[in-house]
């Protein structure tokens, strides 16, 4: 004898097939909505990495664009956003005594300048990816110019621009910063501001290197 | 009226003996408690296991069918009362007695005069339901060595029982039950049914439903049987009334069983 009547029994049954059904719909919606949510954020990332490498641009064209436009006149305005910037940092390096000797202890080991290049000729395009994750973390004068010499290498002048500047924001004592900055606004056809920005750099430090490279400009 | 109709009732849970199977944890449990009562050495013996893992069955199986030991007396519930027992007991050496015609402790010394070394088992089934001075009485009959012991009661109680401080001082043996893995669930079906003349049922049974059960009855044995049973009477039913749909073994009629037997909470 069963404890249910036999129809009663085949409800039931028929009530359980519904639930296990509505439980592996809910089970199946889950893993669907955590795929979704991975995928999403997978985008996001995406959307990151290319959003990091081009704003340097829209700063960058957005000087251009006015240097383009405004034939003589404009350079000068265009100087005076980038010392703003360089300005800015030149506060917060009141220490003008002692950068003569940090710097100095920089360029007779010419070796160093020759490091940094070679490191981002090993690095590659995977490098650069480590190396932007790294300065979102670290937020590193080091990483930056890295990166800026990376795309100076590379030939991407206005993305050179963009580092260059946001490593003299973390250290603006630092000459290479300014050298980077001058050699790829000169690629990009400025001289000129690449001469402003050295000289406004030589005022408040010595570089034997930014000095060859503005005379050279 | 079909096979499974027939086979359903080899499945029914009572003690009826010629459905020994021989599980690894029966027949461990079966060989401890034959030594153990063959010694005479061990005052008191607890036969733990869940409800349902064939406590029962064991101590029924010893008192008829095992004859190298002795069991005075198995009591299949402790619903006794004090000296209610101590006749009983008393009444097994041969004599008549009138209840209340002596008191415990008379009855005590008589029991010992006509029994002592242990040489008897006394069997006590469903011995957790035993109450606190039962309990002592039987640790003083065993202490005195008129009886051994066997309470055979539900794991978690046995377990309470002996932490308590007048059984850690003493010694006892604890014999365990467990539930069957689901190969021997597959092998005590099919004997069953096997020894019965009732092959083709017993082919319907493969692995997946042999896990079926085991899974659901966690190897309990008398869920095992519950299970094995209900789901033959859906088979005799749907067979005999035309359910097509339900007239097979599988996964859909197991399922049925499950929760007509309450396995299964629909709920």
């Amino acid at each position: 004898m069963l404890n249910n009547n036999f129809s009663k029994l085949i409800k039931l049954y028929e009530k359980y097939q519904k639930k296990q059904r509505m439980k592996m719909l809910v089970k199946l919606l889950g893993i669907l909505l955590l795929l979704a949510a991975a995928y999403l954020i997978y985008l996001q990332r995406q959307t990151a990495q290319n959003t990091q490498a081009p704003t340097p641009q829209t700063n960058t064209t957005a000087v251009s664009k006015t240097d383009d436009t405004t034939i003589k006149p404009q350079p000068e305005q265009k100087e005076e956003q980038t010392q703003v910037t360089f300005q800015k940092t030149k506060v917060a390096t009141p220490k003008e005594e002692n950068m003569p000797s940090q710097l100095q202890k920089r360029t007779p080991s010419e070796n160093k300048k020759e490091e940094a290049p070679m490191q981002l000729q090993m690095t590659q395009r995977e490098g650069l990816y480590k190396m932007l994750v790294d300065y979102k973390d670290n937020k590193s004068y080091v990483t930056a110019i890295k990166i800026a010499q990376f795309y100076l290498l590379q030939k991407e002048y206005e993305k050179a621009v963009k580092w260059a500047v946001e490593a003299s924001k973390k250290d603006p004592s630092q000459a290479q910063s300014w050298i980077i900055y001058a050699k790829a606004k000169k690629a990009l056809g400025k001289p000129e501001v690449a001469k402003r920005a050295l000289s406004i750099y030589l005022k408040h430090n010595h570089s034997k290197e930014a000095k060859a490279l503005l005379d050279s400009l | 009226m079909n096979q499974f109709a027939e086979a359903k009732k080899l499945f029914y849970d009572d003690f009826d003996l010629s459905g020994y199977f021989d599980s690894l944890t029966f027949e461990y449990a079966k060989k401890q408690l034959i030594d153990v009562m063959k010694t005479h050495e061990v005052p008191l013996v607890f036969l733990l296991g869940s409800p349902g893992t064939g406590k029962s069955f064991l101590l029924n199986y010893i008192n008829q069918k095992v004859s190298s030991v002795k069991v005075a007396k198995y009591f299949t519930h402790p619903y006794f009362d004090e000296k209610e027992f101590l006749e009983t007991l008393l009444s097994l050496a041969g004599k008549n007695i009138e209840h209340n015609e002596y008191s415990t402790e008379q009855l005590i010394s008589r029991l010992q005069r006509a029994f002592g070394d242990l040489e008897y088992t006394v069997f006590i089934d469903e011995a957790q339901l035993l109450t606190e001075d039962q309990v002592e009485l039987i640790r003083i009959l065993s202490d005195q060595k008129i009886f051994q012991f066997v309470l055979a009661m539900h794991k978690q109680e046995g377990n309470y029982i002996l932490s308590k401080d007048h059984f850690k001082s003493r010694t006892t043996k604890k014999i365990e039950l467990e539930g069957l893995t689901d190969k021997e669930i597959g092998r005590y079906i099919e004997s069953r049914l096997l020894a019965n003349n009732f092959s083709d049922i017993a082919s319907m049974f493969k692995r997946s439903h042999v896990k079926f059960i085991k899974d659901y009855s966690n190897g309990n044995f008398r869920t095992t049987k519950k299970l094995v049973k209900t789901v033959l009477e859906i088979l005799n039913i749907a067979n005999r009334e035309g359910y097509k749909k339900y007239s097979k073994l599988n996964n859909t009629t197991l399922t049925m069983a499950a929760i007509d037997t309450g396995l299964i909470d629909v709920k």
